[in-house]
């Protein structure tokens, strides 16, 4: 079912993005936290898989915007953190219930047969109607932990106990596998990586 | 970048520490998430972060700044740039 948004809504909604943006931009340290970053970001709506529906067992890399791969660079060994956001509605064309949502590291370029390091969640439910809004975070250090939240955000645990990361630049992208015959709306996704310093 | 970093933050300091800059560390990543993420999700991020941040200060892979305090770089990201689609 979808609803005709109002203008008042749509400038709302800008509004507090705005706002929000404008507070970051005036300081580069918030709580402890130095904003260094750069802008990048998946293609917005886009269907996945981009052709019929999942398989059960094929993982779909999720589109980036070509101008703003999501990369970062390790000058030595470096513990990092990671917060990977998504926001989809899944359809069930062809059947299935559920959705999964990984987040993973290739060395640059990304090469989805060499990812480095993969870890997942973000459980969505056929069931739960119009867009589901999950995050999970990790972080890849002496002891790797990982969490989720959001609704049915169940751990997937196919992480690999892995040390700080080697020297080297990366790119991060989120991958989607679904039970056969669903089919993801994939509204936004962002992730957020983090290092020691500042 | 962590290269010749030995700690001597002990087990209970680094727990202490995590303990204190965890919670503004995450509500000001938070800040920049696509949706609002509550205080008690929040909460929760924090509890799921500390053992390897811990462990991290300890092993002397996550150093402290001069201060004494934990530090964090973001070195890379995504950004949303439309708004959240409302619920139906």
């Amino acid at each position: 079912m979808t609803r005709i948004v109002r203008p008042d809504e749509i400038g709302r909604d800008l509004g507090a993005t705005d706002r929000r943006l404008q507070k970051l931009e005036r300081a580069p340290v918030l709580n402890n936290f130095p904003l260094i970053s750069t802008v990048n970001r998946a293609t917005q709506n886009q269907t996945v898989p981009p052709g019929g529906n999942f398989d059960g067992v094929t993982k779909y890399d999720i589109a980036m915007d070509p101008n703003f791969a999501c990369l970062f660079t390790l000058m030595a060994p470096t513990p990092i953190i990671w917060f990977s956001y998504a926001t989809i509605k899944v359809s069930a064309p062809g059947g299935g219930n559920f959705v999964y949502l990984t987040t993973a590291v290739s060395v640059s370029p990304w090469n989805p047969a060499q990812v480095v390091f993969e870890s997942g969640s973000q459980l969505f439910d056929k069931g739960i109607g119009g867009y589901i809004q999950s995050e999970h975070h990790y972080v890849i250090g002496p002891q790797p932990t990982e969490g989720s939240i959001g609704p049915g955000a169940a751990l997937l645990n196919i992480t690999t106990n892995l040390g700080p990361l080697p020297a080297g630049t990366y790119e991060v992208r989120q991958r989607l596998v679904g039970d056969v015959g669903t089919q993801v709306a994939y509204y936004q996704g962002n992730v957020q990586v983090l290092a020691p310093g500042g | 970048m962590t290269e010749d970093k030995k700690s001597f933050v002990d087990r209970k300091d680094a727990d202490r520490i995590a303990r204190r800059d965890l919670p503004d560390f995450v509500a000001g990543a938070m800040l920049r998430a696509p949706f609002p993420v509550s205080a008690e999700r929040q909460t929760q991020m924090v509890e799921d972060l500390l053992p390897t941040i811990v462990e991290a200060v300890v092993d002397g892979s996550w150093p402290l700044s001069a201060n004494g305090r934990l530090t964090f770089r973001l070195i890379g990201t995504t950004a949303p740039s439309v708004p959240e689609p409302k619920r139906n």
